[in-house]
């Protein structure tokens, strides 16, 4: 989970993070009046993974690793199994986004049909141009965000509503044009 | 109560933020949803049938759980509402751009400046 500081930021990665995986992404709102505590967070349960090609033994580690994972996600009929196996894991290894078939040869996995286990955490420590995304979160106690958030909702309904392949522009376009018409008819007429 | 209509989803929403204005939290979620079950949506993928997306909202304070979908053609209707209600609702946080103007101009007149800042209306 990652706390971002800048609204624009937050705005682009959680609109991209809901691209790439529309159906398991939420946006979720937390407001506590007693504190003044405004939290939204963009929730995607959802792993990707990449090969480590510099290195042969860590990616034959990861290779093992995957087998592991498809063996643990499968069961014998071929069904999912449950969210606990998932949590004898305790390697760390960070996966980055994208698709893998097939690792050399090894078995074919296809992590999008398992079921989501938001507690597998793996780290490799020397591993580059490694994320996982998990979650985005934006705090804040200041009113004007909660003005900011206003859009935000609105493009999270139409590309939920919609679907992912709505242009955003359109969006924040149209509340501009419904927020000027309401100016003219005050004051004198030019 | 479970899954509501769009309108006395707002009408219970309000509510919930009242009820929780001393003390405690309330959660709104956002999920596209095609409501249907995993084995409906994989069949009509297979047959080539077109799903219709919902956005499904949902809303918590710890306690009580409602839930509402809009679709397509109602959201905008439903955004607008939503809108009223959270800048209704969500009245404690902090403005700060104003403080700081009035403290700006609480110091320049101390200080005796000759700037005089017009009143916006």
């Amino acid at each position: 989970m990652v706390y971002i500081t800048s609204w624009d930021e937050f705005v682009e990665r959680s609109v991209q993070l809901y691209r790439a995986d529309p159906q398991s992404t939420r946006y979720c709102m937390k407001y506590r009046h007693c504190d003044g505590k405004l939290v939204l967070k963009l929730g995607g349960i959802w792993v990707g993974f990449c090969c480590i090609a510099k290195r042969p033994k860590k990616f034959v580690f990861v290779l093992c690793f995957l087998r592991a994972m498809n063996i643990m996600f499968t069961s014998e009929k071929g069904k999912p199994r449950t969210k606990k196996l998932a949590l004898v894991i305790t390697v760390k290894v960070i996966f980055t986004l994208g698709k893998v078939d097939r690792v050399l040869g090894g078995p074919l996995i296809d992590l999008s049909k398992a079921k989501p286990c938001a507690c597998i955490h793996i780290c490799m420590p020397e591993a580059t141009d490694l994320h996982v995304f998990e979650c985005l979160k934006f705090k804040t106690d200041q009113a004007q965000d909660a003005k900011k958030m206003e859009k935000l909702n609105n493009i999270f309904f139409a590309l939920m509503a919609r679907g992912p392949d709505v242009n955003i522009s359109e969006i924040t376009g149209k509340e501009q044009m419904e927020a000027q018409p309401g100016k003219k008819g005050r004051g004198r007429k030019q | 109560m479970g899954f509501l209509q769009p309108d006395p989803f707002l009408n219970e929403l309000t509510s919930m933020f009242e009820r929780n204005r001393e003390n405690g939290s309330v959660w709104v979620t956002f999920k596209r949803s095609s409501m249907k079950s995993k084995v409906q949506t994989n069949k009509m993928t297979t047959s080539g049938e077109a799903i219709e997306y919902r956005c499904l909202i949902r809303a918590t304070d710890g306690k009580q759980k409602i839930s509402t979908t809009v679709g397509a053609k109602d959201h905008q209707r439903f955004q607008a509402s939503y809108a009223t209600l959270l800048k209704a609702h969500m009245a404690a946080l902090k403005k700060r751009e104003r403080k700081d103007k009035k403290k700006a101009a609480e110091g320049d007149k101390k200080d005796g400046g000759s700037k005089k800042k017009p009143k916006r209306v």
